[in-house]
């Protein structure tokens, strides 16, 4: 097993959170992980992408062409990944940000998460991407539940010290994000 | 460990210095127009036979370019300052090999008394990955350099005469001469029967590498050639490495900076034809460099 995952966003949606997030997990659950952040030197705006790769086996090289996985969260990240999705890519974005008529060039299959929507309606709207790290994790059916949420907590810990209410929310948004996938495919 | 903000690398350089003649281990780190500043302090070490390491995460230039990755600064590493390049580059490929190599500057700095650049770039400054730490240092004893108890030492790096600083150079080259012998290093991966072999240094390399199998696994006699030392580097292997080959390939994340190198160490070689992918400051995928040799098969 060999899966490229490349999250294409911009900066400040916390593309790079989801990434150090579901690399830990997945090396907790026995997986070979390798993680290349790209992005410019904006801390806010601009693209911001993230490649993923877990497997079984050695990672060789941080960087790759075809991705499995592409999550979309910015419009402005589509032209950037274009030559990164073959036939073989499986989509996921952000119907809440932007449109599946936007993304009608690539005839693959597309998983639309309204998470943005989501966070701002149900819960608040930082945790959008806790949200679709869960429905990553979920789609990817390899990442162990008990690790992620160990790997979330461990990573926003010191949120949580100066504001105790972030762990309800994080958590919350993991298991939305994980419930919705779970919906869609009547898992 | 003791960490010190400088107020840039000028600064951060000749406090590298310092701390080495009052018997620490130092060291800094640095990238693009950083990187040109340090060579001041860097040929400074080279003069006065001052150990010095400093790691350079290469990103995208000229100038400010990119945050991103590059393989542009080769020849700085190599030959920047306005001395002979009397240094140590070791281009580690993988974050296993920044680590092991990172141990090993600190050795060869302290054991040789030159300056060693540990090359990577913005990949292997930013990726996550897993890394075996068990590697030990060999532990060479950092003495005080000026004032070791023993004696005093007068460190020079001023001359009069053009024959007075000739002679030093010619003693400094013969050395370093003898020190290179000792550590030149050299990946030579499936070369012996190669008919095209691929030259490749750093993270470039590891993507050759699994390109390089890919494509032996269909039975094509391909290999790679990655100088581990780009200085010093191993021209007599190189020039080896492609005793059966009928082509080579150079690939680098620069405009040919790795390629003159190349090309320098096998000149003499003429029935072989050269073919090159170049694509400065921009990274290089495994698929991309399989592609490229499949064409040339």
């Amino acid at each position: 097993m060999n899966s490229k995952i490349l999250i294409a966003g911009e900066g400040g949606q916390g593309v790079q959170t989801i990434a150090k997030i579901l690399i830990k997990a997945a090396y907790d659950s026995g997986k070979k992980v390798g993680y290349l952040p790209n992005f410019g030197v904006e801390q806010r705006g601009g693209v911001s992408l993230a490649y993923i790769q877990i497997s079984d086996s050695e990672i060789v090289f941080p960087k790759f062409d075809k991705a499995d996985f592409a999550i979309i969260l910015a419009r402005r990240a589509v032209k950037r990944i274009e030559k990164n999705i073959t036939q073989k890519t499986k989509i996921m974005f952000d119907n809440s940000i932007l449109k599946e008529s936007e993304l009608s060039d690539f005839r693959v299959e597309k998983i639309a998460i309204p998470a943005s929507r989501m966070a701002k309606e149900k819960l608040i709207p930082r945790v959008f991407n806790t949200i679709i790290l869960g429905a990553l994790a979920e789609e990817l059916g390899f990442i162990n539940e008990k690790d992620l949420k160990k790997s979330l907590l461990d990573h926003i810990a010191p949120k949580i010290k100066e504001r105790h209410e972030i762990k309800h929310f994080n958590l919350a948004g993991l298991d939305l994000g994980r419930k919705t996938i779970r919906d869609i495919s009547g898992r | 460990m003791i960490f010190l903000q400088t107020e840039d690398e000028p600064a951060a350089g000749f406090g590298v210095l310092g701390a080495a003649l009052g018997g620490k281990k130092s060291w800094t780190a640095t990238a693009a127009a950083g990187h040109l500043l340090l060579q001041d302090a860097v040929v400074a070490a080279e003069a006065m036979r001052i150990p010095f390491v400093a790691y350079i995460g290469q990103r995208g230039g000229p100038s400010t370019g990119t945050v991103i990755y590059s393989q542009q600064e080769l020849s700085i590493a190599r030959d920047g300052g306005n001395g002979e390049g009397l240094r140590i580059v070791l281009g580690p490929s993988n974050l296993q090999e920044l680590y092991d190599l990172t141990i090993l500057a600190f050795d060869l700095a302290w054991r040789y008394h030159l300056p060693v650049f540990i090359l990577g770039d913005g990949y292997l400054s930013k990726m996550t990955g897993e890394v075996d730490l068990s590697a030990k240092a060999r532990v060479v004893k950092a003495d005080p350099i000026v004032q070791n108890g023993k004696r005093v030492m007068n460190l020079r790096n001023c001359y009069s005469l053009e024959e007075e600083i000739a002679r030093v150079l010619h003693r400094e080259l013969k050395d370093y001469g003898s020190i290179a012998k000792e550590v030149e290093k050299s990946e030579v991966y499936k070369c012996t029967d190669a008919k095209i072999v691929v030259f490749a240094w750093g993270s470039v390399a590891s993507a050759t590498k699994e390109a390089v199998k890919k494509i032996r696994k269909d039975g094509h006699a391909v290999g790679l050639f990655r100088p581990i030392t780009l200085k010093p580097f191993g021209a007599t292997r190189a020039k080896q490495s492609v005793r059966n080959a009928k082509k080579i390939l150079i690939v680098e994340s620069a405009f040919g900076k790795f390629g003159r190198l190349v090309t320098e160490a096998l000149f003499g070689i003429s029935d072989i034809e050269v073919e090159r992918l170049y694509k400065p400051a921009e990274g290089i995928t495994p698929e991309e460099i399989e592609d490229k040799i499949r064409k040339m098969l």
